[in-house]
Parts: structure tokens; C-alpha cells; sequence
């Protein structure tokens, strides 16, 4: 089974579908690089914060232009891997300085862009650059697990996705898809539609299915163009509606790797290469990887079960889950602390953080540990007597529930050792009140 | 693209529709609001103009009482209007706000600069100096401010302060007419014959200066606004004076109108201002309050009720300068503090969530 497993992802595959997905891949993500300086964001996001919130303990945010210089960087590899020239080391530059971006602020945090991440990754890994390049234009054949392993990794995305709506708000209540449609109630003609329940209840199931079963469809040949058409539909009114940026551009462009390898032929209508029979098996050891990083993609977002509760209010074990697009969460936070000589003092978010990092820190209870853990260190550097204890006065809601804390306020939130499970407090209202 | 999607929409729109909140009215209104805030303070301000002339060319106790009370008049009027403290009030190239209310004021510079040889003429000889010597605080301090340590005790002190030096009646002029300059450059931005801010609200996306994409935009902008101010409130009126931001010790020299001993009552009418934006106008012009009820009747209840505890929670704190209050009264203070809070958090939280407004912008993809 394994050896037949082996040859058959050896096999040779006309390499088209796959580097038209490079070139789009790498185009798309220039574009998004442009986009992040264009509008500031660059400053707003990276450099303008006076704290972040890293993924990884130690790594820093650079000073302002050389993050200016990161993102030069990510645009300059994303051509790179576009034109295909030096193909792994592009794709290698584009996946540190990328995912570097990713690591240094959790506030930043996107699940498409864990998802380039992770297409780099394995891109890093394809002989891509072998063919359909600036230098080698004849476009040759690919291992079949190049184009597997990346339907794979997309089935995943949106299987997930689609198990993360299998809750309750999504199914039972449409939200909080209710509540972002209502923001068009105003428009003309179409507004009375969108602030009706039962659009978003028609947006909520049928988004469901769309994500659960897209993939299969997408897979049969007989409802591919079916399936396409519907990718190509909800992703169009995901983008108009929702400021979800180039995630939806992205998927529109990946999934043609669901096509017959070789549909970009029929754009210049070009020959296909001949079809060569595998010569050799995919080594083991490249078999036993290609498993390891599949079962941990199918573990990773099961973790957020671990911890029990709603996942969406805890938000343990939440990110990298392709949790998208579940939660309208809203929270209003303020530190106290108290100095070794009884001194109190109240913090407001406003007083340290950025305008984006105010909205995202009082709902997600391992950054606002976070911040008082930073508060500690800031206060105590300035001279306040050690050991200055941070608390956490924090409200939130979820999908429109009425408001209720989110954490505990008498746990000490810079100190090291409670657990999650002690200071983050229930969801107790599982059903709105109103 | 937007215009794309309610075309597509709009020819399979049909049947039963539910019943919508008007965002675009709710935002009109608001612009209303705006000029009519402002006329107000236009008023007061010539009223305060009249009492300063008459003090200064007959400088009596009598006198003096009418100014005081202008005064306050005029700060109340301004207050009112703090929730539309964004547009031409901070951003280029109007930029007004720090010229007409940057407080607390700052009453050494003050009296360096009363002290000084500096012209004082009318008010374009304070067009060059910084916000710090002029405006609103700067204005209270002289009227009010003994030294910089303490306000006078009565109207005889004060109006003798004032026939000893003549150049602080020059000095009041001047700010006064400064800031009806300031003024009607803020009015004029916002009105038709000028730069007609107030279409950025009644309609959005239709000025070259594309501040909204749309009316929800707007109208996020403006409930934004309206938390901001209370929490201006809340943090800078009342907790910091109370010692909040600094280990408990009270900083009685930061209340915002500490010579003036009216802290609490601008506390209070700013606060009233944010509630108008909430309630929408007398005659029927559509709140924020409205649009909340529009989705929960139960949670505007909730507010309007915050919105009535926190001001009672305020007006007890009249009556005694809030620099003494937070000294020998702290709780009373802090229940202020706290009640302000309650209501924050239903603003913040419930209805923000409720009405999926941003209450801080949000520019990157959010997913």
C-alpha cells in the first residue's frame, strides 16, 4: 500500500495548474505588500505601537525602516516566486520575512495569512522552479504530490471552516452574520433584505455547506464547474461585504488546483507535456514528513476542544483553527494595579495601546495576560515599588450576548502561575437575553 | 464595487422586508446637532464679549458677576458641543480645538505672558502664540485665578485684581475675540458657505475628502465619538483628578476648570452633550439611542438608565470644587467614576456588539 502510495505521488503530472497558482500566488502577495504600505498600515500596525504581542518570547519588532524594509522584502520574494527564478530561495525569503510578520504581533493575526504561511512552506518544499519560469518558459511535468499536497492543504482550510460553523450562534441564531448584514440595512434597495433574519440565516447554512462540501464537489470532474462557479461566487460576496481583504482574491486563485492539472493550456492553448511514467517512488522519508505535517494541520485545530467551554469566548487553543468568521466580539477593559505599598492605579487600553490593538487586546484573554505582564515590567522600571500586581476589570460579548466579565478580577494576572482555566470566567450566558 | 452589490441584490429584493433603523437620518440629524451646538456657543460667546467690555471700561464686583457668569454660560454652551470635538475641531487644516479649549490651563505661562511686554491689542496679537495662553482655560484662569495657586475669594477681590493691572482686561479681550475668531472658523468649515464638513455625515462618500465610505461608516464615526467622550469624561474629568493614574494620590491641579471650581458642572454638561448625540433632538431627529432600540428595547433602557445614574452620580459632585472632593470625598467621586463606567460598558460592549460598530477603526482584513 505505502510503495503503491509512493509511486502513484511520484508520478509525473503536467505541471501547468501549478504554476499558473505560483504566479498567481506570488503576484497576489506582492500586490498585498504594496497594499500594507499604500495604506499606512505598515506604520499603523508595526511601527506606530508602543507594545506587541509576540507569538514567540524574545522576538522583537524592528526598528521603523527596517520593518519599512520587511515588507520590501515580501514584496521583492513574492515577485521572486512569481517569475519563478531562484525558486526556493524566493519562496524561503518570502517564508521568514512573511511569517516573521505573522510571529512579532499576535494583534496582526489573520487566518489567511497562517494559510500563506503554510502554502509558502510547502511551496518551499516543490521542485517548482524546475519549468514555466522567466529562464525555462516550457512549461514541463511535476510530481502528483506537488498538486496533492496543496488541495490537500486547501481542502483542510475549508473543512475546517466549515467545522467551526457547527455551533449554535451560526446555526440557531445566524450570528453573527445578523449582525454584520444589518450594517447594509441602510443601503438603498437592498437594505430592508439585509437587516432580514432570514437572509442571514440563508448566508449562515448555505456558507456551512459551501465550506463542508465545496472541496468533494470541486473534485468530481462533472461538478467542478458548478462547484468553481460557487467559489468564485462566495468568495466575490465575502469580499464585498466583509473587509476580509485578500483572503477571498487568494482563494479564488487557488482553487483552479482542484482543475485538471493541465487547464492553463487551454488559455494559449499550449500542448501538454508527454505524459512520463514514474521512474521512482517519493522517498520515505519525504512520505513520513508530508504525513507529520498533515496530521498536525488536522490536529491544530482540534486543540481548541481541549479546554471546553465556547472556544469563542475563551479563545484557547483558538488561532490556527480556521475559526473564521464565527465571532463578532466586543470588550472594554481596564488594568489595576496595585504597588508593594498599597499605591493603585487604574489603566485605560487607550493610554498604551494602538487604535487596532484597543479593539483586539479586551476580548482575548492571553493578550490582555499579556499586557499586564508588560504593564508590571513598565511600572516597575519606572520606580513603582516591586511587585506591582495587575488586575483585569474586562467585559465583554460575544454575538450579541449581554455583556459579562471575561475574566477573574481578583487573580493577579502578572504573576506566573494560574492557569488559564482560574482566571478566565465562563461563558454563563449561553443565550442572549434578548 | 458596493454599488455592484446592491444593484444584484436590489432585483432579487422581494417580500416581506424588516423594519430598518434610518442610519442615514440618524446621521443628518447629527450634523443638525452640530450647527446647532456651535450657533449656541456663538451666542454665549457674544453675550460673554458684551460683559467683558463692560467690565473692563467699568470694573465693579457687579460687573465682574456678570462676566463669571458668561463665562460659564460660554463653557457650558462649549461643553455641550465637545462630542463633535473631531473634523475641522482636530484634524489639518482647521486644527481649531487646541485654540479654543486646551485644558487644564496652565497658569505660570499665564502670568508670564501677563507679565510680559507682549502686544495684546485684539485678538490676532494671540494668533501667533500657543494654545496653552489662550482659549477657554486660559480665559477662566484670568477671570478666576487669584495666583497661580488659588482662585479669588469674591468679586471685590477680584475686580481690585483687575483695576491694579489693566492689562489683564486687555488680555480677556483678546482671548474673547480670539475665540469668536476661532469659532466662527470652526462653523464655517462645517457649514455650506464653507467647507461643508457636515456633508461627511449627511452625505458620506460624496465629498472629495472621503472621510466615510458610507452612512454606516458615519454613523459608527459618531458613536465612536460619543465613547470617546464619555470616557474623556470618566478618565480625565474625574479619575485622574480622584488620583486613579497615579497610585490613589489625588492631582487636584488637573480638574479641568480647578480656578473656576466648576469641574463637576462641565463634567456634567459634557456628558449631556454625548446624550444628545444618544437621544436624537427634540423635535424628533433620530439618536443613537434610537438606533439601539431599534435592535434591543431592553438594552436602551439599560443605557438611558447608565446615562441618568451617571449624571446624578456627577451633579452630586457640585456644590464643592472637585479638587476638594477628591481629597476629603473620594467615594463620592469614585461612585462617579464607577457609574460612568456601567455606562461605558453598555456602550462599549453590549451595543457596540449589538449594532457591530467599530468603537476604535479597525483598517487591517479582519477575519
Amino acid at each position: 500500500m505505502t510503495e503503491r502510495l509512493r509511486l502513484h505521488l511520484a508520478t509525473p503530472v503536467d505541471g501547468a495548474s501549478l504554476v499558473a497558482f505560483r504566479v498567481a500566488f506570488g503576484l497576489a502577495m506582492a500586490a498585498n505588500a504594496l497594499r500594507y504600505e499604500a495604506k499606512g498600515w505598515v506604520h499603523d500596525l508595526y511601527v506606530a505601537p508602543e507594545l506587541a504581542f509576540p507569538f514567540v518570547e524574545g522576538l522583537e519588532r524592528l526598528p521603523g525602516p527596517a520593518m519599512h524594509g520587511v515588507f520590501a522584502v515580501v514584496f521583492l520574494s513574492a515577485i521572486g516566486i512569481a517569475s519563478g527564478v531562484a525558486h526556493r530561495f524566493c519562496t524561503a525569503v518570502f517564508l521568514v520575512a512573511f511569517s516573521y510578520l505573522e510571529l512579532v504581533d499576535r494583534t496582526t493575526y489573520l487566518n489567511h495569512y497562517y494559510l500563506v504561511s503554510l502554502l509558502a512552506a510547502l511551496m518551499l518544499a516543490m521542485p517548482l522552479g524546475r519549468s514555466g519560469t522567466l529562464g525555462r518558459r516550457r512549461i514541463g511535468q511535476l510530481p502528483r504530490w506537488c498538486l496533492w499536497t496543496l488541495r490537500l492543504q486547501l481542502g483542510l482550510v475549508y473543512v475546517f471552516a466549515g467545522l467551526a460553523k457547527l455551533r449554535g450562534d451560526w446555526l440557531l441564531r445566524a450570528e453573527p452574520l445578523h449582525t454584520w448584514l444589518s450594517r447594509y440595512a441602510h443601503a438603498p434597495l437592498v437594505g430592508p433584505l439585509m437587516d432580514d433574519v432570514w437572509l442571514a440565516y440563508v448566508f449562515s447554512w448555505a456558507g456551512l455547506f459551501f465550506d463542508l462540501f465545496v472541496v468533494f464537489f470541486l473534485l468530481r470532474r462533472r461538478t467542478r464547474p458548478l462547484a468553481y462557479a460557487a467559489v468564485v461566487g462566495f468568495h466575490a460576496v465575502t469580499a464585498l461585504l466583509f473587509p476580509i481583504g485578500v483572503f477571498p482574491w487568494l482563494m479564488i486563485l487557488a482553487t483552479p488546483l482542484f482543475f485538471e492539472p493541465s487547464w492553463p493550456r487551454r488559455l494559449w492553448r499550449g500542448h501538454a507535456p508527454p505524459r512520463i511514467a514514474a521512474t521512482r517512488r517519493l522517498p520515505l522519508p519525504a512520505l513520513a514528513m508530508l504525513a507529520a505535517w498533515f496530521a498536525l494541520q488536522a490536529l491544530l485545530p482540534l486543540r481548541q476542544h481541549l479546554h471546553g467551554g465556547n472556544a469563542c469566548w475563551h479563545e484557547q487553543g483558538y488561532r490556527f483553527a480556521w475559526n473564521v468568521m464565527v465571532m463578532e466580539k466586543t470588550g472594554l477593559l481596564e488594568l489595576r494595579l496595585r504597588d508593594a505599598e498599597g499605591g493603585e492605579t487604574r489603566l485605560a487600553p487607550r493610554e498604551l495601546l494602538s487604535p487596532l490593538q484597543q479593539r483586539l487586546v479586551p476580548t482575548q484573554p492571553d493578550l490582555i495576560r499579556d499586557l499586564a505582564r508588560q504593564v508590571r515590567a513598565r511600572f516597575e522600571a519606572e520606580g513603582y515599588p516591586a511587585p506591582v500586581e495587575v488586575r483585569a476589570d474586562v467585559w465583554a460579548s460575544l454575538n450579541g450576548r449581554p455583556s459579562q466579565r471575561l475574566l477573574d478580577p481578583n487573580v493577579d494576572l502578572a504573576a506566573d502561575a494560574a492557569l488559564p482555566e482560574q482566571w478566565i470566567l465562563p461563558l454563563h450566558r449561553e443565550r442572549p437575553s434578548r | 464595487m458596493r454599488a455592484v452589490l446592491v444593484l444584484v441584490f436590489g432585483m432579487v429584493a422581494c417580500g416581506e422586508s424588516g423594519a430598518s433603523f434610518d442610519v442615514p437620518a440618524l446621521n443628518a440629524n447629527a450634523a443638525a446637532l452640530v450647527e446647532a451646538r456651535y450657533a449656541d456657543a456663538a451666542q454665549e460667546l457674544s453675550s460673554l464679549s458684551s460683559a467683558a467690555e463692560a467690565f473692563c471700561a467699568a470694573p465693579t464686583p457687579a460687573a465682574y458677576a456678570t462676566l463669571v457668569a458668561r463665562l460659564e454660560a460660554t463653557r457650558r454652551a462649549f461643553k455641550r458641543a465637545e462630542v463633535f470635538a473631531f473634523g475641522p475641531y482636530t484634524d489639518s487644516p482647521w486644527r481649531v480645538g487646541p485654540d479654543l479649549d486646551l485644558w487644564p490651563a496652565e497658569p505660570d505661562r499665564i502670568e508670564a505672558f501677563l507679565a510680559s511686554d507682549e502686544p495684546l491689542s485684539d485678538g490676532e496679537a494671540l494668533e501667533r502664540v500657543g494654545a496653552k495662553l489662550k482659549g477657554l482655560p486660559a480665559l477662566e484662569y484670568l477671570v478666576h485665578g487669584q495666583d497661580v495657586t488659588r482662585p479669588f475669594v469674591s468679586s471685590e477681590e477680584a475686580t481690585v485684581a483687575f483695576q491694579e493691572n489693566p492689562r489683564r482686561c486687555d488680555y480677556v479681550r483678546a482671548v474673547v475675540e480670539n475665540l469668536g475668531t476661532r469659532l466662527e472658523d470652526l462653523r464655517e468649515a462645517w457649514s455650506p458657505e464653507g467647507d461643508h464638513y457636515a456633508l461627511e455625515l449627511s452625505a458620506p462618500g460624496s465629498t472629495e475628502r472621503d472621510i466615510y465610505a458610507d452612512a454606516f461608516e458615519a454613523a459608527s464615526a459618531l458613536f465612536e465619538q460619543m465613547v470617546f467622550t464619555i470616557e474623556n469624561v470618566q478618565q480625565l474629568k474625574i479619575g485622574k483628578p480622584l488620583g486613579l493614574r497615579t497610585q490613589g494620590r489625588p492631582e487636584p491641579d488637573s480638574a479641568e476648570a480647578r480656578f473656576s471650581e466648576r469641574s463637576a458642572l462641565y463634567a456634567r454638561e459634557t456628558l449631556a452633550g454625548a446624550r444628545a448625540l444618544y437621544d436624537g433632538t427634540p423635535d424628533a431627529g433620530q439618536g443613537i439611542g434610537d438606533w439601539v432600540a431599534s435592535r434591543s428595547p431592553e438594552l436602551d433602557t439599560q443605557i438611558m438608565a447608565a446615562f441618568d445614574a451617571a449624571e446624578a452620580a456627577i451633579g452630586d459632585l457640585q456644590g464643592v470644587a472637585l479638587a476638594q472632593r477628591v481629597s476629603e470625598e473620594p467615594e463620592i467621586v469614585m461612585t462617579a467614576y464607577e457609574r460612568l463606567g456601567n455606562l461605558r460598558q453598555l456602550l462599549v460592549v453590549d451595543a457596540a456588539g449589538l449594532l457591530a460598530v467599530t468603537v476604535t477603526f479597525n483598517p487591517t482584513d479582519g477575519d
